[in-house]
């Protein structure tokens, strides 16, 4: 240890012996490693996002039963509808399910004080908030209450908010019209942000307005067929059973019948997974090119300065060094240059990073990862230690007689 | 007991397919507080006796003790423990390292001593004043001139105080004014006790040793002891 402080003195003073050797040596090393925290940073705000945008829609825990719409005349033999025996069938047999979603979509006019918002309107029951990962910002969700006296009471996304009130407007409490009926507002949801290149990729989630499933049913648009039944299986370690078993009981319940598919996240996830795989491999790669090349570089110096210094070699063994401190003096030199370079190349970095949140604000700004600065500190010691290997053991098996000799 | 002793000592080198007896049974007892010049022509053998004799090289065959322990064929670990703590070496060339300062060249066998002295720091400063270059602690050799070069690698040669003080041509760089000054310090550590093997081609070098060993072709030409020397050598 005494040994190693001692050769990274040693190191440093050859380092500042040499400077603009050094310089150039350093600069791929500082290059490779900037380019990996920075490269680590970019994937890890990407991902971010990718994650919390896919949370925001329900993530894993997931999995919705869509109604589909029959393209051909054979809709009377072939198309069945979801309906609320299937809502009831899934409560029955379908233990983990710890959330059950029933839902009807419809595009309408909302409209109050003279403002008119086109949006969709969803007809939901409680659990729609947990499956949908919604949260208010102000006054209260659809309650079981509401669709069992079928209530025209709505809560409104922030884009229906914007559209339809004025700035500071009081909505809780207020009466919107939606496709000509009054409805009581009682609650409005929290404002979703979520840039990505430049757009809101959570908008969708602002554009909506929520009525009690019933009122929808018997007062909007007098039918019952659902668009979709959304579950949230009580953990994702048992979504495959939840879709085998409700893939058996939407089965059983439509004879046979098509008219529904079974949606969950995994696909979106796998594509994610294998995107940020092939963006780490592109990004890791050109980093690793540059530390390969600054590896290199680095063993090139120490092997032309081992020629140099022969001599040095020479003198040291005949005061008593033996191999060992030869060779911690030499890989230590190896070790300060690519260090120094590293830690350039992270604190680089690191600002680089810094940099970019700002100028990428609305762009999946990168976040600063510790693993980044650790992963490119590491690397750095460790190309130091692989490139001063060789140099290292060539000078520490000198013979001090021929050393001596060399001049 | 002697410091060094060597008991038919050889050294066989092969260069391609010819085989060059460097030493041809060599037997050699240099006694503690003894001051001897190794004296022979180029390529008498006198380098290679000079290699054994500081622990940089092993010989071919026969015994070589130190302090009364056998260490004819000890691996690189053990002979750099053993330059590092009971020899000084002093060269010709003074080897001096360059971007070192004279504190720090002084300094250099502490850090390969395996029982480095815990007084290092102190004793640097009595050996530079020993040689008289207290006052150029932190110059850099290449401000130095040949003589003062050659006080800072005596200096140097008795931080880790070793047994013996192995100089080779010590004053072969130097002017005749300035290599006296610097024989006459050798002799002033001889007088403290100290071992010292001075390998020379130089008679006058040489005079101011108590004992000559003369080496020619590999051997001991004519073995002389102490009380012999002694009488031959006016002072």
């Amino acid at each position: 240890m005494k040994n190693l402080i001692a050769g990274l003195s040693n190191g440093f003073a050859e380092v500042w012996a040499h400077k603009l050797r050094s310089l150039l040596t350093m600069t791929c090393v500082f290059l490779g490693v900037a380019s990996l925290v920075a490269v680590m940073g970019l994937l890890e705000g990407l991902v971010t996002s990718w994650e919390t945008w896919f949370a925001e829609f329900g993530g894993l825990e997931k999995v919705s039963i869509v109604a589909e719409d029959s393209v051909d005349d054979q809709r009377q033999i072939l198309f069945s509808t979801i309906t609320m025996q299937d809502v009831e069938s899934v409560r029955r047999l379908c233990r983990d399910a710890a959330f059950i979603s029933p839902e009807i979509y419809t595009e309408a006019l909302t409209a109050h004080h003279g403002k008119f918002f086109k949006v969709p309107v969803q007809g939901v029951s409680r659990d729609a908030l947990t499956v949908s990962k919604y949260a208010l910002s102000q006054g209260r969700f659809i309650t079981d209450a509401d669709s069992l006296g079928y209530e025209n009471v709505a809560v409104l996304g922030s884009a229906a908010v914007d559209a339809l009130y004025e700035r500071n407007e009081k909505v809780v409490g207020s009466t919107v019209y939606i496709k000509g009926q009054p409805f009581y507002v009682v609650g409005v949801l929290k404002r979703y942000v979520l840039m990505q290149e430049g757009l809101n990729v959570l908008n969708e989630k602002n554009q909506i307005v929520f009525i009690p499933l019933a009122t929808m049913q018997k007062k909007v648009l007098g039918k019952p067929e659902l668009s979709s039944l959304n579950v949230k299986v009580r953990q994702v370690g048992a979504l495959s059973r939840v879709k085998t078993q409700l893939t058996n009981l939407l089965w059983q319940n439509h004879r046979g019948k098509r008219g529904y598919k079974l949606d969950t996240a995994e696909a979106m996830m796998e594509t994610m997974h294998k995107s940020r795989r092939s963006y780490f491999a592109v990004g890791g790669g050109v980093a690793a090119v540059s530390l390969l090349v600054g590896g290199l570089g680095i063993m090139n110096l120490m092997l032309a300065s081992i020629n140099e210094r022969v001599r040095e070699i020479g003198i040291r063994k005949a005061l008593g060094a033996w191999g060992w401190d030869i060779f911690v003096q030499f890989i230590a030199e190896a070790i300060t240059l690519s260090l120094l370079g590293g830690l350039a190349g992270a604190v680089f970095g690191v600002g680089l990073i810094k940099y970019l949140q700002t100028a990428m604000a609305d762009s999946s700004p990168p976040i600063l990862s510790p693993n980044a600065v650790i992963v490119g500190f590491s690397i750095s010691v460790a190309i130091g230690v692989l490139s001063g290997l060789y140099p290292a053991v060539r000078a520490s098996k000198l013979d001090p007689i021929e050393a001596l000799r060399y001049e | 007991m002697p410091v060094i002793e060597f008991q038919n000592v050889s050294k066989v080198y092969k260069v391609g397919q010819v085989t060059v007896r460097a030493l041809d049974g060599v037997d050699l007892k240099i006694e503690q507080g003894e001051f001897v010049a190794i004296l022979g022509p180029s390529g008498s053998g006198k380098s290679t006796l000079m290699h054994l004799l500081g622990f940089l090289d092993t010989p071919t065959s026969g015994k070589v003790f130190v302090e009364g322990q056998e260490l004819s064929s000890c691996g690189a670990i053990e002979r750099a423990k053993i330059r590092a703590e009971k020899i000084g070496f002093i060269f010709q060339a003074f080897n001096l390292l360059p971007r070192l300062n004279v504190l720090r060249n002084t300094l250099l066998p502490v850090s390969y001593s395996r029982n480095p002295n815990p007084r290092a720091r102190e004793r640097v400063w009595e050996v530079l004043d020993q040689v008289g270059m207290r006052d150029r602690a932190h110059h850099r050799p290449n401000q130095l001139s040949g003589g003062q070069k050659q006080r800072v690698a005596i200096a140097r040669a008795l931080i880790n105080e070793p047994r013996i003080i192995l100089a080779d041509e010590p004053t072969g760089n130097l002017d005749s004014q300035t290599a006296r000054t610097i024989l006459e310090l050798f002799a002033e550590l001889h007088r403290q006790g100290r071992t010292i093997i001075v390998v020379t081609h130089d008679a006058g070098v040489a005079s101011y040793s108590k004992r000559q060993i003369h080496v020619l072709d590999g051997k001991i030409a004519d073995p002389t002891t102490p009380a012999e020397v002694a009488a031959a050598t006016p002072r």
